[in-house]
């Protein structure tokens, strides 16, 4: 308690957000897969409840070595704690990524709400369990960082700025394209997209852009994750938190608009509101990939 | 144990923030389970304002599940009969969960007025 206010809220927002981001690289495949929508409507209330169980159960188990808390070592009590509130990062992860691509609506009746909520929490709550594996670098890596950082940008830092500049600009960029050809690739041909984007409105969409760029936000940079420090220390286009997000974004755009063309998704003379929702749709899977392996770098 | 188990009071408003809902999702879960759908599927059929296009008369339909069961492969027809002709309009709905709607537009070549609609089939889960 002897710790300023301001920085123990700072500290549970980066843990929160952490959770979500672990949540989202983990689960947005499944977010993506109709059976997972389907199987939800006709889960039946015991066999959602053994769902939950076994999600509270596997972050139980992985809150021993993993979890989404920068702090550590932990109680029993805590890990019980914090399996809890990663059970209910799963369960909010879920709710609102099924609202925003329109597959939750009030209407459906509230079995089918819950049973698609619960389907997919599984999967969120693994991601939310190994948040810290997949994007927490230990102190140990920050300090390294730190250092390298303060003896570069000595003496003859203007000199090798540009030719930084321009490395780390590609490498980034080539971290994020493969990142989103990968998941891209793995959703594209599906027939998910074409169901998702049709029922979608013109405010749908941009609220899914949104949510896109904001992700890849909280998953690269907000979070205090892994490598950052070192990423901000880093010159080039890619620099900046917010130009780096809307960089990788287009890519990711651009790499989704690639793939439905050549899983003959969609082909040249197809109206052009169809081009652009297919790939907005398919641009929120592929951003997260593009920062996860921006993050992998 | 010398450490607390929950640090500080951001921790704890997280900590009851997650309580809260994951108390109200088991809560309806268990609700679920304890009022086992008993009636089961129910439908029925509602109307909208026709409108009409290229000579054809597009009419709305809502069809409202009032059972407690779902119900999947929803058939609705709506026929109309005139004076030498019967026409026949059908639409299929993947799936209609317990107390819902589900909206589909039936086509007709002529005022559907007097066309009757009805569910004709569905299957169980």
């Amino acid at each position: 308690m002897a710790r300023p206010k301001a920085h123990e809220w700072r500290t549970e927002l980066d843990d929160l957000m952490r959770g979500i981001a672990g949540a989202f690289l983990f689960g947005a495949p499944f977010l993506y897969t109709m059976e997972v929508w389907w199987k939800g409507n006709f889960t039946s209330p015991p066999r959602m409840m053994l769902i939950l169980c076994i999600a509270y159960l596997s972050l139980v188990l992985l809150n021993i070595k993993g979890g989404f808390r920068a702090q550590q070592p932990r109680s029993y009590a805590q890990i019980l704690a914090e399996s809890a509130e990663g059970l209910a990062i799963a369960l909010f992860a879920a709710a609102l990524s099924l609202t925003l691509i329109g597959i939750l609506r009030f209407e459906i009746g509230v079995d089918a709400i819950l049973g698609k909520v619960i389907t997919l929490c599984l999967p969120f709550a693994i991601g939310v369990g190994i948040a810290n594996n997949i994007l927490l670098k230990t102190n140990g890596d920050d300090a390294d960082s730190t250092s390298k950082r303060d003896g570069s940008e000595g003496s003859i830092v203007d000199h090798h700025w540009h030719k930084r500049a321009w490395r780390s600009t590609l490498s980034d960029a080539g971290a994020a394209l493969l990142g989103a050809i990968i998941v891209g690739a793995s959703i594209a041909p599906t027939d998910e997209i074409p169901m998702i984007a049709s029922s979608l409105s013109p405010v749908r969409l941009l609220l899914i852009m949104a949510s896109s760029l904001l992700l890849s936000y909280i998953i690269v940079f907000a979070a205090n994750f892994g490598g950052q420090r070192r990423r901000r220390s880093q010159p080039g286009f890619f620099q900046g938190p917010i130009s780096e997000t809307l960089a990788s974004y287009l890519i990711s755009l651009a790499i989704s608009l690639l793939m439905l063309w050549l899983f003959q998704v969609i082909r040249i003379g197809d109206p052009v509101n169809q081009w652009i929702s297919y790939m907005i749709v398919l641009g929120l899977p592929s951003t997260i990939g593009g920062a996860a392996g921006r993050l992998a770098m | 144990m010398t450490e607390q188990p929950i640090r500080n009071r951001a921790e704890w408003i997280s900590l009851g923030i997650s309580l809260t809902l994951l108390a109200g999702v088991v809560g309806t879960v268990i609700s679920l389970w304890l009022q086992p759908s008993l009636k089961p599927a129910e439908f029925t059929v509602k109307r909208g304002q026709v409108r009409t296009s290229n000579n054809q008369y597009y009419l709305p339909v809502t069809i409202q599940n009032e059972g407690d069961a779902t119900a999947t492969q929803v058939t609705v027809e709506g026929t109309l009969e005139t004076a030498n002709t019967e026409e026949t309009a059908t639409t299929t709905f993947d799936f209609v969960p317990a107390r819902s709607d589900a909206e589909s537009v039936l086509i007709f070549s002529q005022e559907p007025a007097a066309a009757i609609v009805r569910v004709v089939s569905y299957q169980e889960p």
